[in-house]
């Protein structure tokens, strides 16, 4: 039943995750052909790093929040189990759009392989960060969403709920953006952008949000810009989130078209 | 197991506000009950709490013994007030969907269901009337072997013609092994339906007994003795 409802989830969600992939396979690859391209690649990254949020939250918001959807809460699964398949799609779908910047990242001569990884002092390591760093990202993103729902469902003021979104999400996110800033402590202009792919800014996320810490440090190596801290307190986020949503939406108080 | 559905000083609170307040209710296995009351008398709220989809204040509620939930869930199939398929979807795609999440869910008695209502099974469910909507619906719900059957205004939106119809489908179809609560205004229309009837006014259970013996007893229709009580 749970593969039946992922296999749901996928479909459902399938059109706006295969736009947003499409659109950004074509730049990628307008990008291989010619680097200049790369300027209008990131706008329109950053775009699509801002729309896919918004959807996935307001996808949350209506079956989590408003209860929108009866026909899901009508399935007998449990609510954490229906939020963990949600979570799970949109985590794939944003990975299959990210991957899109491999084409010019690993093909390109001005991308990351030749200018930070053919010459790496451990090339491995270094890629698997790379790509796990924004998996992880990828992961505890819905579920950060998830927490600011499940608290927020904890009281009955509409106010008061939409400032515990706000405070959650905002809190957790500037928390894991000050986490990856102090692995650049020391550099000049440390800054952040959201969706940019730029080998100028080392792959740090907070969650979904897609907030990069950029440095103006030139570095070569793709492993000197490994900072496992930052898998790991996306991981902590993940996991340490998603039991709070466990514990929120099981616990009998929790009802999904409550007023 | 007597009952299938028990409410044991069942009480809801939005706020302030009472919704529930301490009803007791006991609905026994292959009765076809009618929950009548006023708009805001509490009616979708008792439905959407024995459908797992309302927590309560205080009280007890039992659907064949179980608390809401999971396994609660199982054993109800709930017709909602409003629209709750996909429109998306093709009729053929909403058995499926039905069949991929529900354990006793009947494909072939679905099927045969909806051709014998004249459905083609490729007609995309934002393009049918509210009529063949709600006869999907009612075909897509009572394919499933549910021990409780819970309709939350089946036929406020339907032509009367429409409502004969459906009746009869729901005749047709009621399994004897289940019960079914059915909340409505349409007393005079969906009358025949019910074996017993359920009068709830401010969340209480104002009067609960068998049909033919409230107008034996009254000698009014259930209609008239409604407006009367309520």
């Amino acid at each position: 039943m749970i593969l039946n409802l992922f296999k749901f989830e996928i479909k459902k969600h399938f059109v706006i995750f295969g736009i947003f992939t499409l659109i950004q396979m074509i730049l990628s690859t307008a990008v291989l052909v010619n680097y200049d391209y790369m300027s209008i690649c990131f706008m329109i990254s950053s775009i699509t790093w801002i729309v896919i949020p918004i959807y996935i939250f307001i996808d949350l918001y209506n079956e989590f929040y408003k209860g929108k959807e009866v026909i899901t809460h009508m399935i007998p699964i449990k609510t954490s189990t229906k939020f963990l398949v949600k979570s799970v799609t949109f985590s794939l779908g944003l990975m299959i759009i990210w991957s899109t910047c491999l084409i010019y990242e690993l093909f390109s001569l001005n991308g990351i392989y030749y200018s930070k990884i053919i010459d790496s002092s451990n090339p491995k390591v270094g890629v698997i960060y790379f790509i796990l760093a924004r998996f992880i990202g990828f992961i505890s993103g819905p579920i950060i969403i998830g927490i600011a729902l499940a608290l927020s469902k904890l009281v009955k003021s509409k106010i008061l709920s939409t400032a515990i979104i706000v405070i959650t999400i905002t809190v957790t996110t500037v928390g894991l953006y000050l986490v990856m800033k102090s692995n650049l402590a020391g550099q000049e202009n440390i800054g952040w952008a959201i969706g940019t792919t730029s080998q100028q800014a080392f792959k740090q996320y907070a969650g979904m949000v897609s907030m990069l810490v950029t440095s103006d440090k030139d570095i070569t190596d793709i492993a000197q810009t490994i900072y496992w801290n930052n898998v790991i307190f996306n991981v902590l986020v993940a996991v340490l989130g998603y039991r709070i949503v466990s514990l929120i939406f099981n616990s009998r108080k929790y009802e999904v078209l409550g007023k | 197991m007597d009952y299938v559905l028990q409410c044991i000083n069942l009480t809801k609170k939005y706020g302030n506000k009472i919704a529930l307040n301490n009803l007791n209710l006991k609905i026994k296995k292959g009765k076809i009950v009618g929950l009548l009351g006023p708009n805001g008398a509490g009616k979708t709220t008792l439905i959407k709490t024995a459908a797992s989809l309302l927590s309560y204040t205080g009280g007890n509620i039992l659907i064949n013994g179980k608390t809401p939930g999971v396994k609660a869930k199982k054993i109800v199939a709930y017709l909602p007030d409003k629209d709750f398929l996909y429109g998306w979807m093709t009729i053929k795609e909403s058995l499926k969907f039905f069949k991929s999440f529900f354990e006793d869910f009947d494909y072939e008695k679905a099927l045969k269901m909806v051709y014998d209502l004249g459905l083609d099974l490729n007609l995309k469910i934002n393009s049918l009337s509210k009529g063949m909507q709600e006869k999907l619906n009612i075909s897509l719900i009572f394919s499933r072997k549910a021990k409780l059957f819970l309709f939350d205004e089946p036929l406020a939106a339907v032509d009367p013609s429409m409502r004969d119809k459906i009746i009869n489908i729901i005749l047709n179809n009621f399994d004897k092994d289940s019960s079914l609560l059915i909340s409505t205004h349409l007393i005079n229309d969906v009358e025949r339906l019910f074996d017993e009837v359920v009068f709830i006014n401010e969340g209480k259970v104002l009067l609960h007994d068998n049909v033919e013996t409230l107008k034996q007893k009254h000698k009014k229709s259930i209609e008239d003795l409604f407006k009367e009580m309520i």
